[in-house]
């Protein structure tokens, strides 16, 4: 029986983002949202907040998104939490990269505002069967 | 015609009382005839000299016995009553013709008229006097001629007057066949001889049986009556088509040696004694012609030598002692450009160009001092002033006393060759400047991979020095963890004689540094097809690499940037179109969608700017403005920013009506920009500075943060175009890296300068130096 999603962390550092992220998150009523505006934000919010899934910008001043996946693998408590990428920086071989660090997906900005809670969605159900099949 | 027998003996001889008993004695003829011519008298001398008996002489008349044609002029003195003395012809028994000298006396010692005639056998004499006389002209013609063809021509016809010959064939030895060649047929023009002539040119006279032969093996003359009847005469059927009969042959001399033979033909039979007076005739003419021969072979050979030396390509010329030119052939001619007439009996420094003059002293005191140059190569002057590089060989010329008359050269046109070999020179030299020049590594492997040769290049692209790459391997200089791999890659081209590294090899710098080098190479072989090594030319790629690394950055960063705005704009509208909102709501969007369109056009704008600096077609409207406004405009533009990093604009600006002439939107986007910059850098809670200070004619801009400052291998690249300190992934969401770069080309536009100090953990200083507005501006 697959997990249901019940909390997700939303990192960009981009703040006017992180609106339209509110607005069009309003739709996932029964996901508990927590935003974070850089690498270092979102560690110490999810050490607090232990979420389902992570979404995670790339390019972040100081710490990006790369270093906070590390960070992340690395922390006992967190290594387990799936973490998606959403990023305006996805080149193909870029993509590949992330992956190779352990991302499980990467939603490619821009996005589509309206498809972003199904997106959301799928990526955690995705995630969870695989994580039965395991 | 001869007399009738039968007229000259049918008369009774007249009674004569006269007494000749005393003329019995006589050698000479004497004869008594009447006025008619009848022969009262003869005595025995003239029996003998026509050798007819005196009884059928007594009656005959005696003009029967004179050749024909002077019949009359006998008879016709016999009409005179003085004595004469005529010398006539006549013949004898036998037909052969006798010259005689007949004195006639009128007799007047009995009543009818009688003439005595004595006669005086002049044969001899006569003959003698012929042979001399031909002998002369022989000579005479000898001397004259200017070619054995003419000369022979003219003694065929002497010896046709006087000794009735009228063919004449010579024979030369010619030594290296070791035969007789016909090298002449004459012939008088009355007489067709063409089928003897071509018996004569197909006869071998090596064949011992013809005449030229045998009077070479016997050395002396042979006579032939009638060379028709002669059954060892091989040429006989031609000789009897063009009627000749009679032949003479003898051999000729040239300084007692015997040089040839000579055949005489006559189309009567030749029935003559060859008489000492005919012997001395035929010596004089076989030593004359013998002479004559060898010197005119001589002159041919001569004429022949002078018209190979006229045609050859070589310049040939000879100067006397003096240097002044005595001969120039064709060939100097042509190598020149002065004609023979133009320069014999001018010195030969003609030639020579003004600074070569001291070579000719040279030459001569060499060939004067007996020395023998080598051939040499030299530098002359032709005609038209024009340089000609000539192969001169030079030598001394003796005269026939051996002493030194002069000096010959003989010379060859180089000038073509000597340029192919500058050309040779100039593109070898090109070739060298050309592997010199080029900025690529050029270099050689010998068999075993070694390097053999190595162009200078190698210092700039690895820094190593020439000599210090010889002997090593290529994989020597890669990075020790490709080093087996290149190793292996260069050992199996050697073996499969085809270069297969062809991509970019990462080499390390004598520094350290990696250096991409791209590298291609051909086979060298050896005449039998081994392989000898492999010639290469790596090009460093570095630079190129690193360009692509940028372009991928740059796009990759464009994009990025372009997105983060674009994304939120998208939303925005998706959100709008959507969802019934609340007004307050509907603002937020709005405004933020217009913050990110505004984001979005000034990185437009940055990036156009930066293409029109690069094209330098960035246009600036200058105009004086105060210093204080830009700096309080400035301030208030980045306020805002500031509020939202939570840092606070310190303004130290004492300046009252300083005046800048500049572009006001273009310089406040440089304070902005490196405003901004500081807010970003500077941490939660600080301040930055922003102050003026009037130094002379420039004002000072500066604005100061206290954050970590700039890295330090970071700061010689912060103008450079899409750069920022950190790297790519973890770059400040805004910014495309073109901010100080363009920031740079605007101060310095306006004639002043933008630097930076920068102290790690303690903060950064920018400052903008600039030009304070003159009057006359």
């Amino acid at each position: 029986m697959a997990k249901t999603l019940s909390k997700l962390l939303v990192v960009d550092d981009d703040e006017d983002l992180l609106v339209i992220f509110k607005y069009c998150l309003v739709s996932l009523s029964d996901v508990e949202i927590k935003y974070a505006v850089s690498g270092e934000d979102a560690i110490r919010t999810a050490l607090d907040f232990h979420p389902n899934l992570i979404l995670l910008d790339v390019m972040m001043p100081r710490m990006d998104g790369i270093s906070t996946l590390r960070v992340i693998k690395q922390l006992p408590s967190l290594s387990h939490i799936p973490v998606a990428f959403i990023t305006a920086k996805a080149q193909e071989e870029e993509i590949i990269d992330y992956l190779n660090h352990g991302a499980i997906d990467v939603i490619v900005k821009p996005f589509d505002p309206l498809k972003l809670p199904d997106t959301i969605l799928q990526i955690w159900n995705h995630w969870n069967e695989r994580d039965v099949n395991d | 015609m001869k007399p009738k027998s039968k007229e000259r003996f049918d008369k009774p001889a007249p009674q004569t009382d006269f007494s000749f008993d005393f003329l019995e004695g006589l050698t000479e003829g004497a004869v008594n005839i009447d006025k008619d011519g009848v022969i009262v008298y003869a005595n025995h001398g003239f029996a003998n000299l026509i050798q007819y008996p005196l009884e059928k002489i007594i009656g005959s008349n005696f003009v029967y016995y004179i050749q024909e044609n002077q019949r009359k002029v006998f008879l016709d003195l016999l009409q005179e009553v003085h004595s004469n003395r005529v010398e006539y012809s006549l013949i004898s028994k036998d037909g052969s013709q006798l010259y005689v000298s007949i004195s006639i006396f009128p007799s007047h010692i009995s009543e009818s008229d009688s003439f005595h005639l004595l006669i005086v056998n002049i044969t001899k004499l006569r003959r003698e006097q012929k042979l001399l006389e031909a002998s002369d002209a022989i000579s005479k013609v000898l001397g004259e001629s200017v070619s054995l063809h003419i000369g022979a021509e003219k003694i065929i016809q002497i010896l046709k007057v006087y000794l009735n010959w009228e063919v004449m064939v010579i024979w030369v030895w010619n030594e290296r066949k070791q035969c007789l060649d016909c090298k002449e047929i004459a012939h008088i023009p009355s007489i067709d001889i063409s089928d003897f002539k071509n018996a004569n040119e197909n006869l071998h006279s090596v064949d011992n049986l013809t005449i030229p032969k045998r009077i070479w093996a016997y050395n002396k003359p042979i006579r032939i009556p009638d060379v028709t009847l002669e059954p060892n005469y091989l040429r006989a059927a031609a000789a009897r088509k063009s009627k000749l009969r009679g032949a003479l042959a003898f051999p000729f001399f040239e300084d007692s040696r015997l040089a040839g033979v000579v055949e005489l033909y006559k189309r009567d039979s030749y029935y003559e004694e060859v008489d000492e007076e005919l012997l001395a005739l035929l010596t004089s003419l076989s030593i004359g012609l013998g002479q004559f021969i060898l010197k005119k072979v001589a002159e041919e050979a001569k004429d022949e030598l002078s018209t190979l030396l006229n045609f050859t390509v070589n310049g040939i010329y000879s100067v006397d002692k003096e240097g002044i030119i005595k001969s120039w052939n064709m060939g100097a001619e042509k190598i020149y450009g002065w004609k023979s007439s133009e320069v014999i009996g001018k010195p030969i420094t003609i030639i020579y160009p003004e600074d070569q003059l001291g070579e000719f002293v040279k030459n001569k005191e060499a060939l004067t001092s007996g020395k023998i140059l080598e051939p040499f190569q030299a530098k002359r002057k032709r005609k038209d002033g024009t340089t000609v590089w000539v192969d001169i060989s030079l030598g001394v010329v003796y005269d026939k006393e051996g002493v030194r008359s002069g000096a010959c050269a003989v010379v060859r046109d180089i000038t073509a060759e000597k340029r192919n070999i500058e050309l040779l020179k100039l593109n070898e030299e090109r070739y060298r400047s050309l592997l010199e020049a080029t900025k690529d590594w050029i270099w050689e492997i010998n068999h075993k991979g070694f390097i053999e040769y190595s162009n200078n290049s190698i210092e700039q692209i690895l820094g190593y020095k020439q000599d210090e790459v010889i002997d090593k391997s290529l994989a020597y200089f890669v990075q020790i963890e490709d080093r087996e791999n290149v190793a292996n890659s260069v050992e199996r081209t050697l073996v499969e004689k085809k270069w297969t590294l062809n991509d970019p090899i990462p080499f390390l710098h004598k520094n350290g540094s990696l250096r991409w080098l791209v590298c291609t190479a051909v086979p060298l072989m050896d005449e039998e097809e081994k392989l000898t090594g492999f010639r290469g030319v790596s090009q460093d790629i570095t630079d190129l690499k690193n360009l692509e690394r940028l372009k991928s950055e740059f796009i990759s960063v464009t994009s990025h940037e372009l997105r983060t705005p674009l994304t939120t704009i998208n939303g925005v509208l998706a959100i709008l179109a959507a969802k019934k909102l609340e007004p307050d709501q509907t603002k937020e969007l709005i405004d933020l969608a217009y913050r990110n369109s505004q984001r979005l056009s000034k990185i437009i704008n940055d990036i156009l700017d930066i293409e029109k600096i690069d094209r330098g077609i960035l246009s600036y409207h200058f105009r004086p403005i105060p210093i204080s406004d830009l700096i309080q405009e400035a301030i208030v533009t980045s306020q805002p920013y500031a509020e939202k990093y939570n840092v606070k604009i310190e303004k130290r600006d004492n300046t009252v009506n300083v005046l800048i002439h500049a572009d006001f939107g273009r310089l406040l986007h440089v304070l902005t920009n490196i405003i901004s910059n500081a807010i970003k850098f500077s941490p939660s809670g600080e301040s930055i500075v922003v102050s003026t200070q009037v130094v002379s004619d420039k004002i000072i801009v500066s604005i100061e943060d206290h954050g970590k400052g700039i890295p330090e291998e970071f700061q010689g690249k912060i103008f450079e175009k899409f750069t920022q300190a950190e790297p790519s992934s973890t770059r400040t969401n805004q910014g495309m890296g073109l901010g100080l770069s363009i920031s740079k080309e605007i101060i310095e536009s306006h004639g002043g300068t933008l630097s930076f100090r920068s102290i790690k953990n303690q903060g950064t200083i920018f400052s903008c130096e600039l030009p304070l507005y003159r009057e006359n501006q």
